[in-house]
């Protein structure tokens, strides 16, 4: 059976989505006012190679210039790989596995690693660094993680990332100090109790061994209200650390998470 | 002032400048946003992630005069991000009553705008992206490919699968209202 071509489908189509609102929310504007001040503007690397003034000698002399100074970083870099050992890179890197929403790759604003529509905080609690959702606010601890308490939404000793749009999406992040003499086996699995317990639970045989920048983790999936939430503890060194939350941006934020 | 010292001035770090872009351009982002996601809140998400995101990156835009593509570019992939962080985008299922009013024609104005509805959930947020910038802000498919930064032969199968698949659901649609209608009648 062949379909005929309907001649009014384009312009139904064009009539139903103008019936949608154009109108952005007020307190879209307000946040983007109030927000981008505090992002720090991306650094350009233009050289004006088309300026009127400068003459054909000069363009050539700056030509030049590029291909010697490219020729020499070459040459280091090439002899610092060749005697640089063969051990990976010194900033530890997450294991957990990517998010399949990582940026997509034709992004426009891709420029070196960083992703786009993300800042990095820098917690003035902890001393870490993460990147975050440009859109996320950010609320840094106010005091330390106490021992025996756990991380919440409302706790003061977490470092909290909101959606701005009804705070529906949320992570939270906080370490503390481990008492001496406890192995970091022992801290988990006190962790784990603990968690248990709390408000928004996460049952015992929920938790899965992994790894965290290297450091011995456990992780586990649950759900905060309606929400799928996913939570890591890990310890590196003498601390006890945890992400937890909105599963996509929570494994995105591991991968560039970097101690003090 | 016009555009172009704003956004030279904004990319040069005045905030005044940016101030007045970002005004000027919200209600557009949103109007992209809220009909490629279909949804108010992850649209504002995402017109405040494109926003800040300008703000940004502005440095690095090497052709100011290309700005409203530009920006178009970054909500586009704001709304991608919004919409494969939340999965929901064939998750959504809702029931549509059909009207028994003797009115002209009822079935037809209900399927159009239900059956549209449901039909562009099931397309991908790339999809829908061409079908909006082509079906609502009329560009070109070349200037969506430039907007994109996908080729145009790209631009032209995602809009004709994209119409393809809806045309199908909503015939489909249209055919049992129809036959619902003459069943009850």
């Amino acid at each position: 059976m062949t379909r005929s071509i309907d001649p009014l489908f384009d312009p139904r189509l064009a009539d139903w989505l103008e019936d949608d609102d154009s109108t952005a929310p007020e307190q879209a504007l307000e946040i983007v006012l109030a927000s981008f001040p505090s992002i720090k503007q991306r650094r350009a690397w233009r050289v004006p190679w088309r300026t009127t003034s400068m003459t054909s000698t000069l363009r050539l002399g700056l030509a030049a210039a590029v291909v010697i100074a490219a020729a020499l970083g070459s040459v280091y870099f090439l002899g610092s790989r060749s005697t640089a050992p063969v051990a990976g890179p010194e900033t530890p890197t997450p294991t957990v596995a990517p998010s399949p929403t990582a940026a997509p790759s034709d992004s426009p604003a891709a420029v070196g690693t960083t992703r786009p529509n993300w800042t990095t905080f820098t917690s003035p609690q902890y001393g870490y660094t993460v990147d975050h959702p440009l859109a996320f606010q950010a609320a840094p601890a106010t005091e330390a993680w106490p021992l025996g308490e756990v991380v919440g939404k409302e706790e003061p000793w977490v470092d909290k990332f909101f959606s701005a749009v009804g705070q529906t999406t949320f992570v939270g992040i906080a370490s503390q100090q481990l008492p001496e003499g406890l192995t970091a086996e022992a801290a988990l699995t006190a962790y784990q109790q603990q968690v248990a317990e709390r408000f928004c639970a996460v049952p015992l045989d929920a938790w899965t061994d992994t790894t965290v920048l290297d450091s011995p983790a456990i992780r586990a999936e649950f759900s905060f209200g309606d929400s799928p939430a996913v939570e890591y503890a890990w310890i590196n060194g003498d601390r006890g650390w945890v992400i937890s939350g909105n599963p996509d941006v929570v494994e995105l934020m591991l991968e560039s998470f970097e101690y003090e | 002032m016009d555009q172009l010292d704003l956004v030279d001035r904004a990319a040069r770090g005045d905030r005044a400048a940016f101030a007045e872009l970002a005004t000027g351009h919200i209600d557009r982002c949103f109007a992209l946003a809220v009909r490629i996601l279909r949804d108010r809140d992850r649209a504002q998400d995402a017109t405040q992630q494109a926003l800040l995101g300008a703000w940004r990156d502005l440095p690095t835009l090497r052709e100011p005069e290309r700005f409203d593509a530009w920006l178009y570019r970054l909500v586009v992939h704001a709304c991608y991000t919004e919409a494969r962080g939340t999965r929901r985008w064939n998750a959504r299922i809702r029931l549509h009553p059909i009207s028994n009013d003797p009115a002209p024609d009822p079935a037809h104005a209900v399927v159009d705008r239900a059956g549209l509805e449901d039909a562009f959930a099931q397309l991908t947020p790339e999809q829908r992206a061409v079908v909006v910038l082509h079906h609502h802000h009329g560009y070109p498919l070349t200037e969506i490919a430039g907007i994109l930064g996908i080729p145009v032969g790209t631009a032209r199968s995602r809009l004709f699968y994209a119409v393809r698949q809806l045309r199908t659901v909503l015939d489909g649609d249209l055919e049992t209202a129809v036959t619902t209608g003459e069943r009850s009648a």
